[in-house]
């Protein structure tokens, strides 16, 4: 798994609106935090993305992005985004190709994401990772970190 | 009568758990056709879409017997839901 001081790599993966998101777009150019979760609409999931959503204007008044990512469908996510008012990127990853580039485990079989949080700054490097199936340490984890760049 | 806040956070957790469940069912039997399961979990989340707007759309001076329609609504939803579950 990629750990602290790790270069985030290059990836594409197509956001809830169904659009092509290039990672040089962001990675390298403004800090983030990128979150791996398990499936959209289960409880925990729900309650992690509610609370980056309800504090979102923290991460955006430092200029962080925030992602998210997991195995649901563009329209899934979709839905997900919709229901919730989920003001950030979420990034659809059904065969896990990016969440293996983040050495990030599988769990249940090798079948479904673990709750893991990578925060990165400007540089691109990692300098938090967060590992909880609690998804409130997430979120709490990464105002911390964003507030050491 | 159940805050409009705790009624919300019940539908969440209800229905989240009834979906956890359907993903849990899909990985514990991958070789089977998830057409069913997937709309299950199609039925769940517009299930859960159509009471939060019902919750939001609460006002007037019988509140009280909104939350309760609601919430009989809810568990009549579930009852279904998981009937469907366990047919999988």
């Amino acid at each position: 798994m990629l750990e602290v001081g790790s270069a985030i790599p290059d990836f594409s993966l197509k956001d809830q609106s169904g659009n092509v998101f290039d990672s040089q777009i962001i990675i390298g150019k403004r800090p983030c935090v990128i979150y791996f979760y398990p499936k959209d609409f289960t409880p925990g999931c729900t309650a992690e993305s509610c609370g980056f959503r309800d504090h979102y204007n923290d991460f955006q008044s430092q200029g962080v992005a925030v992602i998210g990512i997991s195995s649901d469908s563009v329209q899934r996510h979709q839905k997900f985004a919709s229901i919730f008012d989920l003001p950030f990127i979420l990034l659809s990853d059904p065969n896990q190709v990016v969440q293996k580039m983040f050495g990030v485990k599988a769990q249940f079989f090798g079948l479904l994401t673990q709750r893991i949080t990578f925060v990165v700054n400007k540089q691109g490097l990692v300098v938090k990772v967060y590992q909880s199936q609690l998804a409130k340490g997430h979120i709490q984890a990464s105002l911390k970190a964003i507030k050491t760049l | 009568m159940a805050s409009i806040r705790q009624l919300k956070k019940e539908i969440n957790n209800e229905i989240g758990a009834i979906i956890e469940d359907v993903y849990h069912w899909e990985l514990s039997n991958p070789k089977a056709d998830l057409t069913k399961s997937e709309a299950l979990i199609d039925e769940a989340i517009a299930c859960f879409d159509t009471l939060i707007q019902k919750v939001n759309a609460i006002k007037g001076s019988n509140t009280k017997a909104q939350f309760s329609n609601i919430a009989s609504e809810k568990q009549k939803n579930i009852k279904v839901l998981l009937s469907k579950f366990s047919k999988l």
